[in-house]
């Protein structure tokens, strides 16, 4: 999955820079018009899709939507800790330094 | 022997399964093709107790849990989606055997079809903006003072008790914060105007919380789009060309994902609650889009 961000783009006179041509270039670097997805992705963005979207079937062990809010709220605090600022969340180290 | 179930991440149409070949799915299982018919399940086998109703309360609490389950679906997903047009199914859709996936597909059969023949061809592009908002209470102080100093309406100052001042304050700071609020919701509504034409389908995310985020400034839009293939080029150019010029604005374009926002909301809930006892019952009200 390609995650073309441009936040982090900003020079120091808040400008963005001109980043068009490498913009198409990550995100539609493509084979068959799909990108290989090796770059990561943003929890937060997955949860929104994996938890929000997709079909939802009733299965044979059900998720139940009340439970994915709970999880959505009892996590928030969690997940702070696991910005993309932080490589890694599950490393021993102290994620307040 | 581990009593076993089936995880299933999308349905396609029937494709080489060989594809799936190095794949490993939730929990490092292999990946493989449910079902007989004109339909498949991308699915995995995996030991019923790591998903059932227990597991799966405790784990989704588990932060750990939820990102490897959550980070080895969407692998699999987006690999299925980069061979064929491929529905995301739900997190954690869990089936007690390859019979009741079969059973599953042949009762949404119609559905399945329909939702894949529109998103065939189609990629789902996100585009999120942030705007600052003026919430310093400095600006509210400034508004609230001038509105409310017993000086400027002599007539009102013997009246106005200390609490409600403060009450009248109070309001005019917030109606000082929802004004800035309401600037920056209306850029949101403006890049989302720009960008609908160009796609098939919108669906509007819920707004990410900035601790979650770890983004300043409030996210006033979390939009997916649905663009077909051969427009995506011009979809990106113009998020690109809505970045100028809007001091105070950032856009961030992820993508392209496979339909996540754009799998319909499939059965009605009651529709698989059949003879089987070990069917557990979900809110029904809750599983719909919204």
């Amino acid at each position: 999955m390609t995650r073309a961000t441009l936040v982090d783009r900003q020079d120091a006179d808040g400008h963005y820079a001109d980043r068009h041509d490498e913009l198409q270039a990550e995100s539609l670097r493509s084979d068959d018009d799909f990108p290989l997805a090796n770059r990561e992705v943003s929890l937060v963005d997955l949860l929104d899709r994996l938890l929000a979207g997709g079909v939802v079937l009733t299965g044979d062990v059900t998720l139940a939507i009340a439970d994915v809010d709970l999880v959505r709220i009892s996590l928030r605090a969690l997940i702070v800790s696991v910005r993309a600022d932080i490589p890694s969340p599950f490393q021993s180290r102290d994620p307040f330094q | 022997m581990t009593e076993q179930a089936v995880y299933v991440y999308a349905v396609a149409r029937p494709f080489d399964a060989g594809a799936l070949e190095p794949l490993r799915g939730v929990d490092g299982t292999p990946v493989g093709l449910v079902g007989r018919g004109d339909l498949v399940a991308v699915a995995s086998h995996v030991p019923l107790h790591r998903f059932d109703e227990a597991a799966l309360k405790a784990n989704l609490e588990d932060l750990r849990w939820l990102e490897g389950v959550a980070r080895a679906h969407h692998a699999v997903v987006d690999a299925v989606a980069r061979h064929t047009a491929a529905l995301p199914l739900r997190l954690a859709t869990v089936y007690h055997s390859d019979e009741r996936v079969d059973t599953m597909l042949e009762q949404q059969r119609a559905a399945f079809g329909a939702a894949l023949d529109r998103i065939t061809g189609r990629l789902e592009w996100g585009v999120k903006v942030y705007a600052d908002v003026d919430s310093s209470p400095a600006s509210g102080t400034t508004a609230a003072a001038a509105a409310d100093d017993p000086a400027d309406d002599p007539a009102d100052a013997s009246a106005v008790s200390p609490g409600r001042a403060y009450l009248r304050r109070r309001q005019t700071q917030r109606q000082a914060r929802d004004r800035s609020w309401e600037q920056a919701a209306e850029v949101g509504r403006q890049v989302d105007a720009a960008l609908a034409p160009l796609a098939e389908d919108v669906r509007r995310h819920r707004a990410q919380d900035p601790k979650l985020s770890g983004q300043p400034g409030e996210n006033v839009l979390n939009a997916a789009y649905l663009v077909r293939k051969e427009d995506s080029d011009a979809f990106v150019a113009h998020v690109h060309e809505l970045l100028g010029d809007r001091p105070g604005v950032r856009v961030e374009l992820t993508g392209p994902w496979a339909p996540y926002s754009f799998a319909p909301a499939g059965e009605p809930a009651d529709a698989q609650h059949t003879t089987e006892p070990d069917v557990l019952e979900s809110d029904p009200a809750g599983q719909g889009r919204p």
